[in-house]
């Protein structure tokens, strides 16, 4: 009988796991995609720099409303289930490379990384408080994408 | 390199998987001198779309771009490159094909290249280069580590860098396959042709010698690069020559010196990893008084090195007049 109440007790603690798991954001959580002009939410640093639980990457993130963004950049919607922040398309070439090579600098963000490519491009950069974050451009003759997300392998 | 060569997809996934099973060193080095380069993306041994196979061994089911792995159907490897940087030959060669016409940042399908066949059947292709930045021609013999070319970004480039590409013939068609997986770099991993930091030299570094007298001097440096350093009578052998200005008449040429410059090749053959010395002669030519005499290492013909690494090597050196020098043991 007790063998079969603690049975019933682990069984209980592992579905209420779970509940927790589901209802709490992960480190992939998806931030609802702002409609273009919309400011996006401020940019509000963890008191500790790092956080001990997976953050929630829409607080975390780079202010997109003060991004730096290639002129000709038209925003895209986000797909369903990704991890990336905002995405846009771009002009093809390698403008959009050097556009962020120049612009993170200047809007302070610390470049870390960069990782030119023929049809691929990556730049990884820091924000003031030690969140790590990357562009990936993928291009080819007709069209380009510009995504912006977390720092991924 | 996207679009050189259209055989099927699935023959082309059978084949770069089955090139990855011969996994031995050969003879290739890095195609560029700067060691600090590193990879951006490496070859997709898997065409499949959206499936990736890196250098590693690793399998990515996506389609995104993997840091320092690969990229969805990428047949070769991308160095990140500032504009004119020197490219070099990965292996000994002759040059087959080649275009410079390209604007050095002219975006489009084809770029400017350089390709050179090898004496294993293989090829290696440089793409992306700078416009008329070719300093070779068809039919040129070109030496491993020789600069055949300066960097750019013409073509179907997203940034500055050299797309790397080492091609295989199978049955009548050249398909791209991966030197980390491979294996085919001269060490593991693959290293920049030419490299070299000082190891020690004889009498602390410091000669005294007496006015018109000769007297013989070793220095030593470990092999940081690729390439084996040759003493034979090679193009691209080790020696070690005046700097500072480059290749300069020396005050101090002993009889045993090649020319006013070159005072001696590496002493024997030295393998990567391996310490090599130079032994030569320093004549006590000038009146009695302190001077300095700068060294640096040369593959002759191809490359100086990076003096700064060698330690900024030059050898003070006090003549005197009538007076023996006292001997004394020891590393700088």
């Amino acid at each position: 009988m007790l063998r079969r109440q603690a049975l019933v007790s682990l069984v209980s603690l592992v579905l209420a796991a779970c509940g927790a798991a589901s209802a709490t954001p992960t480190g992939h959580a998806v931030p609802s995609e702002l409609p273009e002009g919309t400011p996006a939410r401020s940019f509000a640093p963890s008191p500790t720099g790092r956080l001990d639980s997976p953050p929630d990457l829409a607080l975390l993130a780079p202010d997109l409303a003060r991004f730096p963004v290639p002129p000709d950049a038209r925003r895209l919607p986000l797909p369903v289930g990704s991890s990336l922040l905002a995405r846009w398309k771009v002009e093809p070439g390698s403008g959009t490379y050097r556009f962020y090579r120049d612009a993170l600098p200047t809007a302070g963000y610390s470049i870390t990384g960069l990782a030119p490519g023929d049809t691929v491009a990556s730049i990884r950069f820091e924000d003031g408080s030690g969140g790590a974050w990357q562009i990936d451009i993928h291009g080819d003759l007709e069209s380009a994408l510009l995504e912006l997300g977390p720092e991924h392998p | 390199m996207i679009g050189l060569l259209r055989p099927t997809g699935g023959a082309l996934f059978l084949l770069l998987l089955l090139a990855g099973t011969a996994r031995a060193a050969d003879d290739y080095t890095l195609p560029f001198h700067d060691p600090k380069v590193g990879l951006s993306y490496g070859v997709d041994r898997d065409l499949r779309s959206c499936i990736q196979a890196d250098w590693t061994g690793q399998v990515w089911v996506d389609c995104a771009a993997h840091w320092g792995r690969v990229y969805d159907n990428h047949t070769g490897m991308d160095f990140p490159m500032v504009a004119f940087s020197a490219v070099a030959a990965a292996r000994d060669g002759v040059v087959v094909d080649l275009f410079e016409g390209f604007g050095t940042w002219q975006f489009g399908a084809n770029g400017n290249f350089v390709l050179i066949r090898h004496p294993d059947g293989k090829r290696t292709l440089y793409y992306h280069l700078a416009q008329n930045g070719v300093l070779v021609g068809v039919g040129d013999q070109v030496t491993a580590g020789q600069v055949i070319a300066k960097s750019g970004c013409s073509g179907m480039c997203n940034g500055e860098h050299l797309h790397f590409e080492l091609l295989a013939q199978q049955n009548g068609w050249w398909f791209p396959t991966d030197p980390n997986w491979e294996r085919r770099w001269t060490t593991w991993p693959g290293r920049v042709p030419f490299l070299a930091s000082y190891w020690r030299e004889n009498n602390a570094g410091a000669e005294t010698i007496v006015h018109g007298q000769t007297i013989a001097h070793w220095v030593e440096f470990r092999n940081d690069g690729g390439r084996t350093w040759r003493n034979d009578i090679s193009r691209g052998r080790i020696l070690l020559g005046t700097w500072n200005p480059a290749a300069h008449a020396s005050a101090f040429r002993a009889w045993d010196w090649g020319s006013s410059w070159y005072a001696t090749n590496v002493d024997r053959a030295t393998a990567p990893g391996q310490v090599g010395r130079f032994t030569f002669g320093l004549y006590g030519g000038p009146p009695a008084g302190s001077y300095g005499e700068t060294f640096n290492l040369v593959a002759n013909s191809l490359f100086w090195f990076d003096h700064a690494r060698l330690g900024s090597f030059w050898v003070p050196i006090n003549v005197v007049w009538g007076i023996s020098p006292t001997p004394r043991a020891g590393t700088r």
